[in-house]
């Protein structure tokens, strides 16, 4: 039986990531800017926050993809964690 | 809606959806003001609010296909509630982590016992129930029928729950600090970030439902297949 | 109508005669209900708290948990001798069979806060306030709605393999209204204020009663059907 192999999910996966590790540099970036004024903890906070957030998300997705998988490689998939 | 239907449905929204979010990205960290009073860590108001947004949402999803599985005993509304409750446990997870974080830095308090944050936590639980209740029945279908009632009953108290915890600091006086009306006025710009973000999460919500309504698809395909007819209701 | 009222009356008659003979969940209850006192009173250091302070809010955790105890039960001892099967497929409609168990359990729920409120006292020396109407009244209605929902998810949980375990997970998020008018409404008959102070909350206990009643029996049918 041919099934298809969820690529919306990775497409998602890849952007997401992307737009995550295109994240890290910029907030770091705007971070030193101010540096000598003020202290980073805020922009840390942010970044957890937005950090999280995404990781979140991609684990749904790495979730579904894994059990959609695991349907197609024969096993029952019948229930969910 | 055939299987390939829906996947072309995810690819599409999902698509749209990231866009909207690296959009929402480059607002938030480039574009839009900052917030005079909190500072930098308000930002993460654009994903904080979002996320409770489409909490609500999935919620409202969940009890309105669960009430009309009950009522029609289409096992598609099931799918569409379970899918939708997922991401209820995801986005809630996302306002919960990203609620206290910016309370931590900006009134200096991880928790406090805001009314929307509140029911979120609460709404949040009641998405747990609906899981264990369904992963634990000892009869499948009579677990789909009582994940159902969990969610049309959260439906109907989730409303006298706001009220309750509205109401609450109105009987407890509670510190100023924490006395958060309607969040800062928004200007402009941060109104204009606001929607994208909403735009985007709902669109990445939607996405990620239909990937995982597909899931609910699949699973059924496969019983047919294997000749475990799934159980006529 | 009528009839339908005595089948009720038949199942409220029957549950209570087998709890009066067996004596079993209110047993336990009972039990929890006077130990839960005893551990408060080792775990609040009445040196630094004056317990009356926390009286509304320990009476109806302790009502709650001990309710909830007994609560589980609801349907297990009919599951466990098969006689379950029997009620479903009894003549008496379904929304009956969950009315009857409301009652029952209310019944139940109202002795233990009998016991509650006579143990705090004993122990305490709680002061209830001077309108002893007033404070039934609030109990009664809160309870309703209490049990209403509790009972609706007893029979959730009595179909799960986690049993009990599940029910305080699916039940607290629902029951925040109760505690948190319970709690105002007692706490302020405790402190003899006036009714005007304690009306907005029975209100409130009355909206959500009616609210978890009516919701209760349409939804349960879909809870026990086969």
């Amino acid at each position: 039986m041919h099934m298809f192999r969820p690529r919306p999910g990775l497409v998602l996966v890849a952007a997401l990531a992307a737009s995550l590790a295109s994240s890290a540099p910029l907030v770091a970036q705007v971070g030193t800017e101010v540096l000598a004024q003020q202290s980073l903890r805020p922009y840390w906070y942010v970044f957890i926050a937005y950090a999280l957030a995404w990781l979140l998300l991609l684990g749904w997705m790495f979730s579904i993809g894994r059990r959609m998988r695991g349907l197609e490689d024969g096993g029952t998939g019948k229930r969910d964690a | 809606m055939s299987l390939a239907r829906i996947r072309w449905m995810a690819t599409v929204l999902g698509v749209l959806g990231v866009a909207g979010v690296l959009v929402l990205h480059w607002l938030v960290f480039f574009w839009v003001g900052t917030e005079r009073t909190m500072g930098i860590v308000q930002r993460i108001f654009y994903v904080h609010v979002p996320s409770a947004w489409v909490t609500f949402l999935a919620f409202g999803i969940t009890a309105l296909c669960g009430a009309a599985y009950l009522w029609l005993r289409d096992e598609r509304l099931d799918w569409a509630a379970q899918s939708a409750a997922e991401g209820g446990l995801v986005f809630g997870a996302i306002m919960l982590t990203s609620g206290p974080l910016w309370a931590a830095y900006a009134w200096g308090t991880p928790w406090t016992w805001e009314p929307r944050l509140t029911l979120t936590l609460l709404m949040w639980f009641v998405f747990v129930g609906y899981f264990l209740v369904r992963a634990s029945a000892e009869d499948r279908q009579a677990g789909k029928r009582m994940a159902a009632v969990i969610g049309v009953l959260g439906a109907l108290l989730i409303p006298l729950v706001h009220v309750s915890v509205l109401w609450f600091p109105s009987l407890h006086p509670q510190p100023v600090v924490l006395n958060v009306e309607e969040g800062p006025t928004l200007d402009g710009d941060m109104l204009i970030t606001l929607m994208i973000g909403l735009l985007a999460f709902t669109l990445i919500f939607f996405s990620v439902f239909c990937l995982r309504y597909g899931l609910e698809h699949m699973r059924y395909q496969r019983a047919i297949a294997t000749r475990e007819q799934p159980r006529a209701t | 109508m009528t009839v339908y009222l005595r089948q009720v009356a038949a199942i409220v008659r029957k549950d209570l005669l087998l709890e009066v003979r067996t004596g079993e969940r209110l047993a336990a209850m009972g039990a929890l209900t006077v130990l839960v006192a005893v551990l408060f009173h080792f775990a609040i250091d009445q040196g630094l708290v004056r317990m009356q302070v926390l009286a509304a809010g320990l009476i109806w955790m302790t009502i709650l948990f001990g309710g909830m105890l007994g609560m589980g039960r609801t349907f297990e001892m009919e599951r466990e001798q098969g006689a379950i099967q029997g009620l479903l497929t009894s003549p008496v409609p379904l929304d009956g069979i969950y009315l009857a168990k409301v009652v029952s359990n209310f019944v139940l729920v109202t002795l233990i806060e009998v016991v509650a409120l006579a143990a705090y006292w004993l122990f305490f020396g709680f002061n209830y306030g001077n309108d002893l109407l007033l404070l039934a009244g609030v109990l009664g209605v809160a309870t309703l709605g209490f049990v209403a929902v509790t009972t609706l998810f007893a029979a959730i949980s009595a179909q799960t393999n986690m049993g009990q375990t599940l029910l305080p997970i699916l039940i607290f998020p629902l029951l925040v209204p109760v505690v948190i008018f319970g709690v105002t409404a007692t706490g302020r008959i405790f402190a003899s204020r006036p009714v005007q102070e304690v009306e907005g909350s029975l209100y409130l206990l009355a909206a959500f009663t009616v609210v978890a009643l009516t919701a209760g029996t349409i939804l349960f049918r879909y809870v026990v059907e086969e």
